[in-house]
């Protein structure tokens, strides 16, 4: 029989139309077409599966019923605004979009939406893509992410940290150099003097060696000086509590195997300070482990770690305690200065370094006697922005040194 | 001048060789001085016998080193080591490579005249110093088990706080160990009692 031109037309556009639903229907995402109205029109397998709907339920419904409620209310004006302007594009650019499944349970969307010419008018053919697993997946890379640069930071502060311990360990030496020498030719020279093998020529001599080696020492603490005063200085305002209470917990790695007990009392209401984080830790972590030291011989053995801030908020005053031996008079007077130590082992640096770190923020750091025993060390840092500080401070610490 | 009296500085720092040299010419002893172990080494051959004082911290080669490439040549010289803070571990190693002795910087003038002097008694360096050994063996029987053990990780040259980690106990504990051995050692310093741990055979342990 031969077909009607008409009957063949009918029957290429509902061939068309039938390849149309099969495509849509094999499509891996899930696909809904809605007419201007808002009514499915046609969904696919997928779309039945991942809605949890089967394909009745859903034809000639409101599409509003996939749409969590809470958008609900705007989505046919934003559906209007489609059908003002018919193009393929991705649904709500720059938004979380979210699906509604039979159940009431939500999940995250992709959606595409391309405008159908049909017979009966323009339709929406919107493809949905369920995001859940890339969200998820991304959300731990950002966290992954985020580990590692929390990690790496705490990598450097704690290589920061190290330097400046191996700084003391370089300086130690350099300086042991000049000092060596200094106590060689003055022993070699009072030995030839008492025994009257020398001339004064020579022995003025040696003394100027001596002197120069003396001199030599005094170098090296003024570059320790500079050091500290502005040599990789970076400071930032910080809260005072955070940067102590980290330094502490570095300072207790093996306190606990040492029997010494180190408690934190923490003023929350101090003001902010502008340091150099990594400095004032040096400080912070210098006080607790010479207090830790000092606990070595003592019953009692407990450090404690405070803050407090000054009235009218303008400093912080943070304190190291330990119920200790204490420090005899002759040494309390100079503590801070460099090369005094009481230890069997040590140059007497640390309390040096420590004073010339306060000073250089603008602080300062004294000693007093614990009751009923032990010593108290306090550091007081001025309370500052980078605005107040930062600008106007700086110079004056380079120069005036 | 007798070998006894005849001394070879080998410092990197002028100012340390040269007071050195100094405070030990004032002490009546003949010095000579080099400003590196290369320096040191090419020379060495044709030296007269005498006791050789070495820095252990030096650039282009150390003292440890010095040591080793000397007992090649068949160098029998007597050394005593300079260390610096925090390089004992290393000269104890040297100890047990045949160096006489070490002092730790900063030395005093007792100490290193010591050290120069049971240099000078030994004709040759030994790899082990010919202590009383026997004597050396029944002090060590004095020992607790504890503090043997101590006592064969300093020969080790460990440090303190590594002694404590390896044996569970505080450092303070190592340090009142270590007290008692060298009490029942006799000795008055960790050279010596390095020295007598050796002569009465007893193995390091790491």
């Amino acid at each position: 029989m031969k077909r009607s031109p008409r009957q063949t037309v009918e029957q290429a556009r509902r061939e068309g139309e039938e390849r149309f639903r099969r495509v849509v229907d094999s499509a891996p995402n899930a696909m809904v077409m809605v007419s201007a109205a808002g009514q499915i029109e046609m969904v696919n397998t997928q779309a039945e599966r991942v809605f949890g709907y089967s394909r009745t339920e859903l034809l000639g419904q409101a599409v509003e019923m996939l749409v969590p409620e809470r958008f609900r209310p705007r989505h046919p004006t934003l559906r209007d605004a489609f059908y003002g302007d018919p193009r393929a594009r991705p649904m709500g650019a720059g938004r979380d979009l979210y699906a509604l499944r039979k159940d009431g349970s939500e999940f995250p969307v992709e959606i595409g939406l391309n405008p159908i010419e049909t017979e009966d008018g323009i339709m929406v053919l919107s493809a949905i893509v369920d995001i859940t697993e890339r969200k998820r997946l991304e959300e731990e890379r950002q966290r992954a992410e985020k580990r590692v640069q929390d990690i790496q930071s705490e990598l450097l502060h704690v290589s920061r940290l190290s330097t400046m311990g191996q700084m003391a360990s370089t300086l130690a030496h350099e300086l042991n150099q000049p000092l060596t020498a200094v106590t060689n030719y003055l022993r070699g020279l009072r030995r030839l003097l008492q025994s009257g093998r020398i001339d004064p020529t020579r022995a003025v001599e040696v003394i100027d060696k001596a002197v120069e080696q003396a001199a030599r020492a005094g170098q090296v603490i003024r570059r320790l000086r500079e050091f500290v005063a502005k040599g990789e200085s970076d400071r930032r305002v910080e809260n005072l509590n955070q940067v102590v209470e980290e330094a502490v917990g570095l300072a207790m790695v093996g306190s606990r195997q040492q029997g010494v007990r180190i408690s934190v009392d923490l003023d929350t209401r101090t003001p902010p300070v502008f340091i150099d984080k990594v400095q004032i830790q040096q400080v912070v972590l210098n006080l607790v482990r010479n207090a830790v030291e000092a606990l070595e011989e003592s019953d009692t053995r407990e450090v404690t770690v405070s803050t407090r801030s000054a009235p009218g908020g303008r400093s912080v005053d943070m304190r190291v305690i330990d119920t200790g031996v204490g420090l005899a008079p002759d040494i309390a007077e100079r503590l801070f200065e460099p090369f005094l130590t009481t230890k069997k082992t040590g140059m007497g640096l640390g309390l040096s370094i420590c004073r010339e770190i306060v000073e250089a923020h603008g602080g300062r750091i004294s000693a007093l006697a614990n009751e009923p025993a032990g010593t108290v060390f306090s550091v007081t840092l001025p309370a500052g922005h980078e605005e107040e500080t930062g600008h106007e401070r700086q110079p004056k610490d380079i120069h005036c040194r | 001048m007798n070998a006894s009296q005849r001394i070879y500085i080998v410092d990197d720092d002028e100012a340390v060789r040269d007071s050195l040299g100094f405070q030990l010419e004032a002490a009546g002893y003949d010095v000579r001085t080099f400003s590196s172990g290369i320096d040191f080494l090419n020379r060495a051959p044709g030296l007269p016998p005498g006791c050789v004082i070495l820095d252990v911290r030096m650039p282009d080669i150390d003292g440890l080193e010095v040591q080793i490439r000397l007992a090649e040549m068949k160098q029998s010289l007597p050394i005593v080591l300079i260390t610096g803070h925090g390089e004992v571990p290393l000269a104890v190693r040297a100890m047990r490579a045949g160096a006489v002795d070490f002092v730790e910087k900063p030395f005093s003038e007792e100490a290193i005249l010591e050290s120069i002097r049971l240099a000078a008694n030994r004709s040759v360096t030994l790899a082990i110093p010919d202590e009383h050994a026997e004597a050396a063996a029944s002090r060590l029987k004095l020992l607790s088990s504890r503090e043997r053990e101590v006592l064969e990780r300093l020969v080790a040259g460990l440090p303190n706080k590594t002694i404590a980690c390896g044996l569970g106990i505080s450092p303070r504990t190592v340090e009142s160990h270590r007290a008692r051995v060298m009490d029942k050692m006799q000795a008055r310093s960790l050279s010596e009692l390095v020295r007598r741990a050796m002569a009465a055979g007893l193995r390091p342990k790491f």
